[in-house]
């Protein structure tokens, strides 16, 4: 039962910085079934320092 | 939605509750280009997110603030769905089935060792017992609050500048949701970790003594 509780929490804790590039990524050409997104995750780069 | 706990793990991680999410992602090409479709689904996706945080708030039985947590979740990936994010809501489904197989089969460790017992009221001080559990829960916690650079950061944060970035009434909607169930969630999270683990044992002695990590 250990194992995998030591396994995920390692996924846990890496995953989101490892596949960020490739899922989210600017530019990345991993598409969602067709979707675009392009438009809103530009946006979302130039919103006011004290939201971020 | 209720089974032994491995099985919970399944369905709320991977399988039957995010099925809807993926099918959501799958069909987009029917209603994308539906205004009012649209509409609706990031309205209920940020609702369904406040809701479920706040449920989760006031349960007493461990699996069931997983499971609203779970539920709050989903509304955040309803919702990226809902303001055109697609890739950023399979990128949220993607983190949360690890941090929240981790929670399960976690809260499975627990209930084992204290004899079935799920109810948090009857908890406590298992820290000495359960290690290695407590770190899971700990670090699938963590990862579920949205602590920076942690999975569930990079999703979570990005779907609620999205949320900003959209500059729509239900963007705008969404983000205040959005942004209070993300406190929410970091209260009901250290709560269940405080009962479980760190708060005095409201339990069996007998049965606290005897507790440890599952074979």
């Amino acid at each position: 039962m250990t194992l995998p509780l030591i396994l995920l929490a390692i996924l846990s804790l890496y995953v989101g910085f490892l596949m960020k590039d490739m899922v989210i990524g600017f530019g990345s050409p991993f598409v969602v079934f067709g979707g675009n997104e392009l438009h809103h995750s530009i946006e979302s780069e130039f919103i006011p320092v004290w939201i971020k | 939605m209720e089974g032994p706990t491995p099985v919970s793990a399944l369905i709320h991680a991977a399988t039957m509750v995010t099925a809807g999410v993926f099918l959501l992602l799958r069909t987009h090409p029917i209603w994308g280009s539906s205004p009012l479709v649209v509409l609706v689904i990031a309205i209920l996706g940020a609702t369904t997110a406040f809701f479920g945080a706040t449920v989760g708030l006031v349960q007493n039985d461990i699996k069931k603030v997983i499971a609203y947590s779970t539920c709050s979740q989903l509304g955040y990936m309803v919702f990226a769905i809902g303001v055109g994010a697609y890739n950023l809501s399979l990128f949220h489904l993607f983190n949360h089935a690890f941090f929240k197989a981790l929670l399960f089969l976690s809260a499975g460790s627990v209930i084992h060792a204290i004899i079935d017992e799920q109810d948090l009221r009857k908890m406590g001080a298992l820290i000495r017992q359960q290690p290695t559990t407590y770190t899971s829960i700990l670090i699938g916690s963590l990862a579920l609050m949205g602590t920076p650079f942690l999975t569930g950061f990079y999703s979570k944060d990005g779907i609620i500048e999205i949320a900003y970035g959209s500059y729509n009434i239900e963007g705008t909607l969404g983000h205040w949701l959005l942004c209070l169930s993300a406190g929410f969630t970091g209260f009901y999270s250290l709560r269940l970790l405080f009962a479980v683990f760190l708060a005095d044992s409201q339990g069996n002695r007998q049965v606290l003594t005897l507790a440890h990590e599952p074979k």
